[in-house]
C-alpha cells in the first residue's frame, strides 16, 4: 500500500506491505537509532517521537501513518539541547551497552518539550516505557537532572 | 510483521467504519497497541479509527466528556475535578510505560476490557455513559454495554458528592493487580467492583452509600467463585484477601 508521512521534517511516500510496522520501515532505510529488542511493545528500544510524545514503533504498523509527524534521533543530532543530552549522558557514563540510549534521549527530549524543570518523578515518568538493564537509571538520572538545571559543559 | 494483514481499510465514518468490522477477519484499530502486539493470524484487515475520534476531554456544567481518541496519558495529566482524582492513578498503575499509554486510546481499553486494570475496575465502578456507534448511535452504560459497536465518547457525571477509592494488590507497584476491588458512593448508593486475575468483573450496587458488614458479605458472596488460583496465591488465600480488602475499601469510602 501506498502511504505519505514525514519523517525528520521530511516528507515520506512509500509502497509498503500493509502488516509492516514503523520499526521495520525505519530499519530498512537506514535509520539504526531506533532499535529492534523485544518486538512487542514491552522494552521502548524502538522509541520514537510522534507528535511529540513518545511510541514504540513496533506497535505501528505503516498502514496507519498516513500524515504522521515521525522523529527518530536522526534528525534531532544537530539540535543543541540533543547535543547538550548527548554530552551530559557521556559525562556521567550514563551508557554501558547503549542499546536503550537513543530511546532515552528521546524521552528526555520529549519531556522537556513539554516541561522545562521536570522534577524526579516526572524525569522517572518519562524513562518509565523504556527498559535499561545495565544502568539501573541512576546515572540516567543524574544525566538528565544535569541538563535541566543547565550545569552540561557543552 | 504481521504477515497476515493485507487491508488496510480507509473509512469515511465511524458508521462506516462499523459496517467494515463486520466483515469476518477484519477489526478496529486505534492505538494498536493489543492487536500490533498479538499479530493474530486470524485477522486480515484493518480499520484504524483514530481520524474519526475526538482526542479531547470537554468539561461540561455537569459532565465530562472523554473522546475515545483520547489516550491514557492524556488520562494521567489531566486537571480532573476532585472526586475524580483516583482516576489519574489508575490510569497510571494500569499502564506503567509512559510509551504505551502515549499509544493507548480510552476507547480501546474500554474495548479490551482488561480484568486487571485498575482503570477499567474503577471506572466500572462509576459506570460512565458510553457513546456507540452501530448502524446508529445509541447511549449506553459501561457495567450494560455487551461489547458491540465502536465507542466515541465517555461521559462522566460531575456530582460533588461522589467518592471514589480503590485498592490493589500486587507484588510490585509496576505489575497488574492479581486482586483489584473499586468502590464508588454516589448519593444514596454505591457500586463496588472486584477485579483482578478472575474470570470476569463482578459489580454489586448497594441502595445504602456505605460498604457495611452485610455488604461486605454479599460483596464475598457474589465474587467469590470468579477469583482464580495462580502462583500468587489459591483461591482459600484470594478470598481472605478478598474480605481484607473490602473491609478497608469499607472504611475508605467512609473516612
Amino acid at each position: 500500500m501506498h502511504i505519505k508521512f514525514y519523517l525528520n521534517g521530511k516528507v515520506v511516500e512509500a509502497d509498503v506491505p500493509a502488516g509492516m510496522n514503523l520499526l521495520e520501515y525505519l530499519r530498512s532505510v537506514s535509520v539504526f537509532s531506533v532499535k529492534r529488542g523485544c518486538d512487542h511493545g514491552e522494552c521502548g528500544s524502538c522509541t520514537v517521537l510522534m507528535d511529540d510524545k513518545t511510541r514504540n514503533a513496533c506497535l505501528i504498523l505503516m498502514g496507519t501513518l498516513d500524515g504522521e509527524r515521525i522523529e527518530t534521533l536522526e534528525g534531532l543530532n544537530a539540535d543543541r539541547r540533543m547535543e547538550l543530552m548527548q554530552a551530559a549522558f557521556l559525562d556521567e557514563g550514563a551508557i554501558q551497552c547503549g542499546y536503550c540510549t537513543p530511546a532515552m534521549l528521546l524521552a528526555l527530549e520529549s519531556l522537556l518539550r513539554a516541561n522545562s524543570k521536570p522534577d524526579d518523578a516526572a524525569i522517572k515518568a518519562a524513562f518509565s516505557g523504556i527498559y535499561c538493564r545495565c544502568t539501573g537509571y541512576v546515572k540516567p538520572m543524574v544525566a538528565a537532572k544535569k541538563v535541566v538545571m543547565g550545569e552540561v559543559d557543552g | 510483521m504481521w504477515s497476515s494483514i493485507d487491508t488496510i481499510h480507509k473509512p469515511t465514518s465511524l458508521t462506516e467504519a462499523w459496517e467494515l468490522s463486520q466483515t469476518p477477519g477484519t477489526t478496529v484499530i486505534c492505538g494498536g497497541t493489543y492487536l500490533a502486539a498479538e499479530r493474530d493470524p486470524a485477522i486480515t484487515g484493518l480499520i484504524p479509527l483514530n481520524a474519526h475520534l475526538s482526542h479531547r476531554i470537554t468539561r461540561g456544567k455537569s459532565t465530562l466528556s472523554i473522546g475515545a481518541g483520547v489516550d491514557v496519558d492524556n488520562l494521567v495529566s489531566f486537571n480532573w475535578p476532585s472526586p475524580f482524582q483516583p482516576l489519574a492513578e489508575a490510569a497510571r498503575q494500569s499502564c506503567p510505560s509512559a510509551n504505551i499509554r502515549n499509544q493507548r486510546s480510552i476507547g480501546g481499553e474500554l474495548g479490551a476490557s482488561r480484568f486487571n486494570s485498575e482503570l477499567i475496575i474503577l471506572l466500572h465502578a462509576l459506570n460512565p455513559q458510553l457513546k456507540i456507534v452501530q448502524a446508529q448511535e445509541s447511549t449506553e452504560y459501561l457495567v450494560e454495554w455487551n461489547g458491540d459497536g465502536i465507542i466515541r465518547e465517555m461521559a462522566l457525571e460531575i456530582a460533588p458528592e461522589i467518592r471514589m477509592e480503590y485498592l490493589r494488590f500486587a507484588p510490585i507497584p509496576s505489575a497488574a493487580p492479581f486482586l483489584c476491588v473499586a468502590g464508588v458512593t454516589a448519593g444514596a448508593g454505591c457500586r463496588i467492583v472486584v477485579g483482578g486475575n478472575v474470570n470476569s468483573l463482578r459489580v454489586l450496587e448497594f441502595d445504602t452509600n456505605t460498604l457495611g458488614v452485610e455488604q461486605q458479605g454479599l460483596v464475598l458472596e457474589h465474587a467469590e467463585d470468579t477469583l482464580l488460583a495462580d502462583h500468587f496465591g489459591g483461591v482459600a488465600y484470594k478470598r481472605k484477601l478478598l474480605v481484607t480488602a473490602l473491609r478497608r475499601l469499607g472504611k475508605a469510602l467512609c473516612t
